[in-house]
């Protein structure tokens, strides 16, 4: 077998190892082999996609990306890592959510190793809220809650880590420390000797029978009472504080094993909850999108019926009805349909005249009331509809005028005096509103 | 007991999503192919 088989075989073993491991959980020991798999055939695309799979299960979103990246570019065509970075990058809040998760986890460790662990374990809280996967903030957390001798709170911790990866290393060794300091450990122990602890009696062994020896009276008492008061002591000194720790500890120990199952049961809850919430907002958009289809429906309808309204007029000849229903028309919603733009257009060369007095009356009434863009909007559509005239441009540039837009009011002050005779009245007017 | 100075060493800061395109740059992806190829080229030289 040639150098390159071998190299082959080798890098689908590591990743046949790594995928057992992932599929247990054990992500640590997952991304090991992945890499190893990659160390022998860079284009194992399968073991490139799983690492970056382990990654963003750890939280490592940004090392997802770039393993899944690179797989794409090694392997362009036919490849789901396509489909990991349209979910990742697909909508445009997630990535920013997760953009932020990782700056926060950084500066909450800047605030751990600057004696801020305050701060840390606040930012930290925040990070748990976004990303309940983020191995690396929960370690991190559990390690603040163990130097302040929390250690209820840091086993709880602990014990998400765990659940998303079970061997993580440094979960495990500070969970022993947990455990020493609430009991566990000591309970575990116990258990171990007692199963070791029965000897069985050799031939040779004797029992020796207890002694008889004779006691005085006052004796007796004065050893009764001696013993009352080393019993009395004994309790106090030694049994009780014993009790006190033995309990103390029990009592560590349940209340462990109760977040324990609190913490089985929140993480089943935070997986409800985040597709409660995915659903939830896949259906605000599907109801966003149904309303918006709604009102352009109604809108083209309302516009169709404006439509029929107008060939009804012109039918009998009601011009000026007709171009007042046409002038109050918006057409935007019907601009793809062949048929109506057909018949609008046609609509639109009979009522034009009635149509552009109306536009040319409403635009003036509008100067007068100080609208000077709804009238500039009526004098373009009435111009557009049929021409006005040297007066309606002079008008026009007026509005621009008061408007303050003296280049485009200049434009149409030009085309009067083009027009009209010099020395004309109107000629003379738009050269003073031009200024020269 | 643990060593909450030396611990906090271990930890280094997680890569941002807007260094990822550096280190996609920067990503080393020497396989074992590679280095064979590397040698074999040596070894003719």
């Amino acid at each position: 077998m040639d150098f390159e088989k071998k190299i082959f075989f080798a890098s689908n073993s590591y990743y046949n190892v790594g995928l057992e491991q992932a599929r247990v959980r054990d992500l640590s020991g997952a991304a090991v082999s992945l890499k190893k798999s990659l160390r022998m055939d860079k284009y194992n695309t399968d073991a490139r996609n799983l690492l970056g799979l382990v990654y963003y299960e750890m939280g490592e979103t940004a090392n997802a990306l770039v393993q899944w990246v690179i797989s794409m570019n090694l392997q362009p065509e036919d490849n789901r890592a396509e489909h990991y970075l349209n979910e990742v990058q697909g909508k445009p809040g997630k990535l920013e959510v997760y953009s932020q998760t990782l700056k926060k986890y950084n500066q909450a460790l800047y605030y751990a190793q600057t004696d801020n662990s305050d701060l840390a374990i606040l930012q930290l809280n925040r990070i748990m809220e976004e990303n309940s996967h983020f191995v690396k903030a929960h370690l991190l957390l559990a390690i603040l809650y163990l130097q302040r001798e929390d250690y209820l709170k840091a086993g709880k911790v602990l014990y998400k880590v765990l659940k998303i990866d079970k061997n993580n290393a440094k979960a495990q060794y500070y969970m022993e420390i947990v455990k020493a300091n609430t009991g566990k450990a000591e309970i575990e122990r116990k258990k171990f000797k007692q199963a070791f602890s029965h000897r069985k009696m050799e031939d040779d062994d004797v029992i020796i029978p207890p002694t008889y020896r004779e006691n005085t009276g006052w004796q007796t008492i004065l050893n009764i009472l001696v013993g009352l008061v080393l019993g009395a002591a004994f309790v106090f000194f030694i049994i009780m504080p014993a009790n006190v720790t033995a309990i103390k500890g029990k009592h560590n120990q349940e209340m462990l094993s109760f977040y324990q199952q609190i913490g089985d049961g929140e993480h089943e809850n935070e997986k409800l909850q985040e597709s409660i919430n995915r659903l939830e907002e896949e259906k605000k958009e599907l109801e966003q999108q149904v309303a918006d289809k709604e009102a352009q429906r109604a809108l083209q309808i309302q516009t169709c019926e404006q439509l029929l309204t107008i060939l009804g007029y012109l039918q009998n000849d009601e011009l000026t009805n007709a171009a007042h229903v046409y002038v109050q028309m918006d057409s935007s919603s019907m601009q793809e349909n062949e048929v109506f733009t057909t018949i609008l257009a046609d609509v639109r060369a009979k009522v034009a005249e009635q149509a552009s007095v109306m536009y040319l009356q409403t635009a003036r009434e509008q100067v007068n009331g100080g609208d000077l863009d709804a009238a500039l909007a009526n004098y373009l559509a009435s111009q557009e509809m049929k021409d006005g005239g040297a007066q309606v441009w002079y008008e026009i540039g007026q509005v621009y005028l008061q408007k303050e837009d003296k280049q485009t009011a200049a434009e149409w002050f030009d085309k009067v005096i083009a027009s009209e005779p010099a020395g004309s009245a109107l000629s003379e007017q738009a050269k003073n509103a031009r200024g020269y | 007991m643990i060593d909450f100075d030396e611990e906090i060493k271990h930890f280094k800061p997680s890569l941002e999503i807007e260094e990822a395109e550096d280190a996609i740059v920067r990503s080393d992806l020497t396989d074992m192919t590679d280095i064979m190829m590397e040698l074999l080229k040596k070894a003719k030289e």
